[in-house]
């Protein structure tokens, strides 16, 4: 007897083996999974600024800006909200009557101008928008902050709205930085900074064009979709930056070098749904309903995120009523210098690794923001208020292949709440 | 979830707009496009474009007597063929290689004989890629086949100053022919991949996309919402499919009477170019299916990974292919070219009817069924042309489903070997396009196969 159930156990332990799948890993090459978080006034200054030291979140793109500018500041919170694909939709007279009916209270327009949206997304990779709510404190050479950044990016491999696909992405990070002021004369500066971040990452597989609509017209649970029926794939990485600023004239004047996002490989793990990745790590926090899919076996992968060598300039005079600045930034230059071999190689191309910004401020209240990324303008403004804070931009950036192939736009909010001067 | 996000986008639009009326949201958007150019003035790097033109340019010479050769060996056709592929993720490439690929091979100066030379050696270079059914492997006989009715195809599609495009296209035949010849299924799919690649920038069918305006939501309830699986012919039934199924497509299918016409003219020799890049776009598609070499029903199960990069533009691709190659097939008594120029370009008594199709408006296109209609006797002589020789397959008194379905079963047959490869085509872009959901929306029986359900799915979409 005790040999049969033996027998009978190994043969259901072999059938258990047989029918055990895993869950394949998803991989997108054509999406950067870098974590930064959003800088308006870096992006409405044509992203540039690494060498400019004046504001608290500096030191997420260059660490050393800590030994520059001691102090205080705080940030508690601040909120962000990114929106690309504006101006597509701003200039279709159909998108804007039904986004005139949305705000009127109308439901049933949501799903045209959905689907309206997607057409205008093409093919290639694109963004629908970014959500980053973060704490962040420096406190003399000290810098700490904590993000949740919300992602939704789209991939579409086809030309039309039936192959588009959005893949949501989550980012909790959290970042400690430390900058010190090596050298300090009236005439001349050195500070070096290094800061570290612990990322968790987690990514969905792209959900169809015809599954959003389902899901915006109500024809689809939303919970079920994004916990059940919906592969994730999460993961940390423990990226670091490095960065050196050289300051003249009593830090008027500021050159820099930034090495960023070091080491930023994610060690990811592929999930049947993101309700089996947090009970994962939380054991029965979700209650796992019955006709969701079963869990297949998670399996280890990783996502590389690259690393950029970039230099920086920044002119910030001291004055009382107006306060003029002008950044300039050489950016990505290992891919550049790398490109110098290749047949391909244009001296223009030089022109495509700079971005350049200026900034002119009044009594530290108002601020006035233009900048040129990559050939692509940028404009913004920030005004600062009792304790608070509030900056806005616009601008365009290349999401395609090749220049000219793919241009988006996208406009940022964000609002600050705290002590930043 | 879904109130959050939209509050969040209402919110940003808010923010983002004023209340403004159309013409300010058209000023807005007018400046805000105003930003989207690069202020250097950089323009898009197009080595790779000089590159793959200079490929083809390579394939062609011309002595100083005027004299033209045209040489395709293996290594040259598929240096062509990686040198198009090479510019397919970019659509600033992708326009400027067409418009280089539309030039004419010879120049402005270039007289008749040597033209017709240039297309005799083009012809010549696609007999000798012709792969010998006699000598290749049993398993291999099939695509074979289908490769060799491309290659034949060949000489009646060029036009009379063959362009750069046309001989790219060739190239592509070449190396589709060079893969059967010498490939295996695991070079199929690689080999199939790049020549449909290939195929989308340098043909018309290419630039078809079935799906460019398609509406998601009503593609979606065609196959989501409670559709009855009766597929009968007769009046009400099929009414309703073809209301269904034509704001699906909206404007999408007068696209492909560009492909058969020039300045609005249907042409024989457009009509032969474009059969051609069907049966090459076909060969093709089923060449990266014959790379799974798997049956439907396992397809189905999810027993299979497809990982070729198809998109369900592909399937729209497969479709028109699918269709105006069959119509080829057994249209052997060529009835079909006099009908379509009768129909599209009229006749002294007759008006055109180009600006009808292009409008595709069901109720304006008049009747070529009835026997009153001045189309109805070249209409009737080109379905006669292929009844005749569908009748050896298809028995006209059979119920036009059960005849398909008892072809998906007895894949023996002449027709069944057809049918179970195009559902095998079919089901491989399906579940490479993560679609094949569409694939359960049919209700079956118990007994009915998944095969069966494939087809039924098919049926419908057509």
């Amino acid at each position: 007897m005790k040999k049969a159930i033996i027998l009978v156990l190994m043969v259901l332990a072999a059938f258990a083996f047989v029918f055990a799948a895993d869950e394949p890993p998803v991989v997108y090459d054509d999406i950067n999974f870098a974590f930064q978080p959003t800088l308006a006034r870096y992006d409405a200054m044509g992203q540039s600024g690494i060498a400019l030291p004046t504001r608290l979140d500096s030191f997420f793109t260059n660490p050393a800006n800590l030994g520059v500018k001691r102090g205080f500041a705080v940030s508690v919170p601040s909120f962000s909200f990114t929106m690309y694909n504006i101006q597509p939709m701003v200039s279709d007279p159909d998108a804007m009557e039904n986004f005139n009916a949305l705000i009127a209270g109308d439901s049933d327009a949501a799903v045209p101008f959905a689907t309206k949206y997607l057409e205008n997304l093409g093919s290639g990779r694109n963004m629908i928008s970014k959500i980053d709510i973060g704490v962040a404190l420096k406190l003399g050479v000290i810098g700490a902050g904590t993000n949740v950044q919300i992602k939704l990016h789209t991939l579409n491999e086809g030309t039309s709205v039936a192959s588009q696909n959005v893949i949501p992405e989550v980012n909790v990070a959290q970042t400690v930085g430390l900058g010190l002021k090596i050298i300090d004369t009236d005439v001349f500066s050195f500070s070096a900074g290094a800061s570290i971040s612990a990322v968790y990452k987690a990514y969905f597989k792209g959900i169809g064009g015809s599954k959003i609509l389902d899901l915006i017209g109500g024809d689809s649970d939303p919970d079920k979709v994004l916990l059940w029926d919906t592969p994730v794939m999460g993961g940390y990485a423990i990226p670091f930056n490095l960065g050196i600023t050289f300051g003249l004239f009593e830090d008027q004047l500021t050159l820099s070098a930034t090495a960023n996002n070091l080491n930023g490989k994610f060690y990811m793990k592929s999930y049947t749904g993101a309700g089996y990745l947090v009970n994962s790590y939380f054991e029965g926090t979700i209650e796992v309903p019955d006709d969701a899919p079963v869990a297949r076996d998670s399996v280890d992968f990783e996502v590389e995120t690259p690393w950029t060598l970039n230099f920086g300039a920044a002119f910030a005079p001291k004055m009382n009523a107006i306060q003029p600045v002008i950044t300039a930034d050489l950016i990505d230059m290992f891919e550049l210098i790398k490109s110098f071999n290749q047949e391909s190689f244009r001296a223009s191309d030089l022109l495509l690794h700079l971005n350049l910004g200026a900034e002119l401020g009044l009594f530290q209240i108002v601020k006035a923001r233009v900048g040129v990324n990559r050939g692509f303008l940028s404009v913004g403004a920030g005004v600062w208020l009792p304790f608070a804070e509030l900056d806005a931009s616009y601008g365009w950036q290349e999401f395609g292949e090749e220049l000219g192939d793919h241009p988006v736009d996208s406009f940022t909010v964000k609002f600050s709440i705290g002590y930043d001067k | 979830m879904k109130k959050i996000l939209f509050g969040l986008l209402v919110i940003a639009m808010v923010l983002a707009l004023t209340a403004c009326s159309q013409d300010q949201y058209e000023q807005l958007g007018e400046l805000m496009g105003n930003m989207s150019g690069n202020i250097y003035g950089i323009e898009a790097n197009l080595m790779d474009v000089e590159n793959a033109t200079n490929q083809v340019d390579g394939a062609v010479a011309v002595d100083g007597e005027g004299n033209v050769t045209v040489s395709l060996e293996a290594k040259t056709a598929q240096s062509i063929v990686s040198s198009v592929v090479s510019v397919k993720n970019s659509e600033t490439k992708i326009e400027a290689l067409k418009t280089s690929l539309s030039e004419p091979l010879l120049g402005k100066g270039a007289t008749d004989a040597s033209k017709a030379e240039l297309k005799a050696q083009i012809t010549a270079q696609a007999t000798v890629s012709k792969i010998d059914t006699a000598t290749v492997a049993e398993e291999k006989k099939e695509l074979a086949e289908s490769v060799n009715e491309v290659l034949d195809a060949v000489q009646a599609s060029l036009s009379d100053n063959p362009t750069k495009a046309e001989l790219a296209t060739v190239a592509v035949l070449a190396t589709l022919s060079d893969a059967v010849k010498n490939g295996n299924e695991e070079t199929y799919k690689e080999a199939g991949k790049a020549a449909v690649d290939a195929l989308k920038i340098t043909t018309e069918i290419g630039q078809v996309d079935l799906f460019a305006n398609i509406d998601l939501t009503k593609l979606a309830e065609m196959f989501t919402k409670g559709i009855s699986r009766d597929i009968a012919r007769d009046g009400e039934e099929e009414q309703d499919m073809l209301d269904k199924f034509m704001p699906v497509f909206g404007d999408s299918i007068p696209e492909v009477l560009d492909c058969l016409t020039e300045n609005e003219k249907f042409t024989a020799q457009r009509y032969a170019k474009f059969v051609m890049e069907c049966k090459a776009m076909r060969a093709s598609y089923e060449m990266i299916a014959k790379g799974y070499n798997i049956d439907v029903n396992a397809q189905l199960r999810g027993q299979v990974a497809v990982d070729s990069g198809l998109t369900i533009e592909d399937l729209g691709h497969y479709m028109i292919a699918v269709m105006f190659s069959a119509f080829d097939s057994y249209d052997e008594d060529d009835a079909m070219v006099p009908f379509l120029e009768l129909f599209i370009n009229g006749n002294e008594e007759l008006p055109s009817n180009y600006a009808l199709i292009k409008e595709f408006d069901r109720d304006k296109l008049p009747d070529v069924t009835e026997e009153g209609s001045p189309y109805y006797e070249k209409a009737q002589a080109a379905a006669d042309s292929m009844g005749a020789n569908m009748v050896d397959e298809y028995n006209p008194e059979e119920d036009f489903s059960e005849f398909f379905i008892n072809a998906v079963k007895d894949s023996s047959t002449i027709i069944g070997k057809k049918v179970n490869g195009v559902l095998q085509t079919i089901g491989v872009i399906l579940i490479d396009s993560e679609y094949e959901g569409l694939l359960d929306q049919v209700e079956l029986e118990e007994t009915d196969s998944a095969a069966k359900g494939t087809l039924m799915s098919f049926l419908y979409f057509l």
